[in-house]
């Protein structure tokens, strides 16, 4: 690769995100008219881009890496129900909204969390966990207890009212912000929740934050948690 | 004369005087250009196959009708249409719907019609081929993070502690892959481009 299609495969890139002025851009488009070569590395590059997009869009596996230091799998063959006997053969993680067990104060400098943890209830079955992370009032950062190998928790998110029937994006993220360990959209119910089964293995390990972004990707809302093992 | 050796001017100069294999030259030479600029300009496959259809009748009568004053310009020409075509459209097409607090402007709907057109499986099945030979299982975590989530490159390459030459091989390296799979797999470009 040289420094010329180096060069081009920049340029390529800052025309697709829109990183161009609206003069660098016609002129980028015109040199596109002219060029099949520029075609065709166009062409590529919008189809790698469309397909990642695509593939998220429609829950196909993009990526092979473990959640701990590394992107997750989504996988579209992942079986999100589970039979009762299934269900209470699964070490569930249970906090009921009611009774949320969980809470710490967390501090300015993010290394430093105190929180304690109170009770935990025990797995039964069609457990949940919800995390009143946009309620009025609620703390700003949760310990909690990571499900057992081999369950699926039903995860609850409660959000603000007025976010009801909006399409929201979550995510997990490590800590500096720079990396989406496990991703999913929803929109809120009646009750205000996005709920999600999660399979025990997308948990994270330790200190992420739980990021929440509306359709346009606007940040609405992060909180840290903090996912300790047994 | 090879038709890729007429300039722009040439060929206008030659439809101007009644040659229509010089139409048909002119299609061929930027209906693919014009197709890619408006599908990143409409996000919709359909939508830039149709826009650029028109673009390029506009462009012929323009010809015809000696209203090019400057040939060598063409290109220009094109790509102006082009962008007035995808604005135009989108003004048209603006929705508005009212709620209690005013009116909120919503975008066109756009549909990928390719995606309608193929069950789900299909679909699962050839964009998870696509990408799995797009780059081997550890440099996915760079695409998925440049193309997806649209990190920027020095973000990328410092939390995976990657090399800028290390990255820009990756990219390169699939867009390649990306081409030879489009020529090859007509159910793919159909899927993605709608071609």
């Amino acid at each position: 690769m040289d420094t010329r299609q180096l060069e081009q495969q920049d340029l390529i890139h800052r025309y697709l995100r829109d990183e161009l002025t609206e003069q660098e851009a016609s002129a980028f488009e015109v040199a596109v008219l002219e060029s099949p070569e520029l075609q065709d590395e166009l062409e590529a590059a919008m189809a790698v881009q469309h397909s990642f997009k695509m593939a998220e869009a429609k829950g196909v596996e993009v990526s092979g890496q473990p959640a701990k230091g590394g992107n997750l799998q989504v996988s579209a063959d992942k079986k999100r129900t589970m039979s009762l006997p299934q269900w209470s053969l699964a070490a569930s993680v249970v906090i009921a909204a009611a009774s949320l067990l969980f809470f710490w104060q967390a501090r300015q400098q993010i290394g430093e969390l105190e929180h304690s943890i109170a009770s935990q209830n025990l797995a039964r079955p069609g457990a949940g966990l919800t995390l009143p992370v946009m309620r009025a009032g609620s703390t700003q950062a949760f310990v909690v207890q990571r499900p057992a190998s081999g369950s699926i928790v039903n995860l609850g998110v409660e959000v603000a009212a007025n976010s009801a029937q909006t399409p929201l994006q979550l995510a997990f993220m490590t800590v500096a912000e720079q990396q989406v360990l496990y991703r999913w959209n929803g929109i809120p119910d009646a009750e205000n929740t996005v709920s999600k089964a999660i399979d025990a293995r997308f948990f994270p390990v330790g200190r992420v934050w739980l990021v929440i972004r509306d359709a346009d990707g606007e940040l609405l809302e992060r909180r840290l948690l903090e996912f300790v093992d047994d | 004369m090879k038709a890729e050796e007429y300039s722009a001017g040439e060929l206008v100069g030659r439809i101007q005087s009644g040659d229509q294999n010089a139409e048909t030259e002119l299609v061929a030479r930027y209906a693919k250009g014009l197709r890619l600029v408006l599908l990143k300009r409409a996000g919709d496959p359909e939508l830039a196959k149709d826009l650029s259809q028109e673009a390029l009748i506009i462009t012929l009568q323009r010809i015809r009708a000696g209203g090019i004053k400057n040939p060598d310009s063409l290109p220009w020409f094109l790509q102006q249409t082009a962008v007035n075509l995808s604005i135009a459209h989108f003004r048209k097409e603006k929705r508005y719907i009212t709620d209690q607090d005013g009116i909120i402007e919503l975008k066109a709907v756009l549909k990928d019609k390719a995606i309608e057109r193929m069950n789900n499986r299909d679909v699962h099945r050839i964009l998870k081929a696509a990408i799995n030979q797009l780059s081997v299982p550890r440099d996915r975590a760079i695409l998925e993070r440049f193309y997806l989530q649209e990190d920027d490159k020095a973000t990328i390459c410092q939390d995976l502690q990657l090399s800028t030459t290390h990255f820009d091989r990756v990219l390169y390296r699939a867009r390649q892959r990306m081409k030879a799979l489009l020529q090859a797999r007509d159910d793919l470009c159909e899927l993605l481009l709608a071609e």
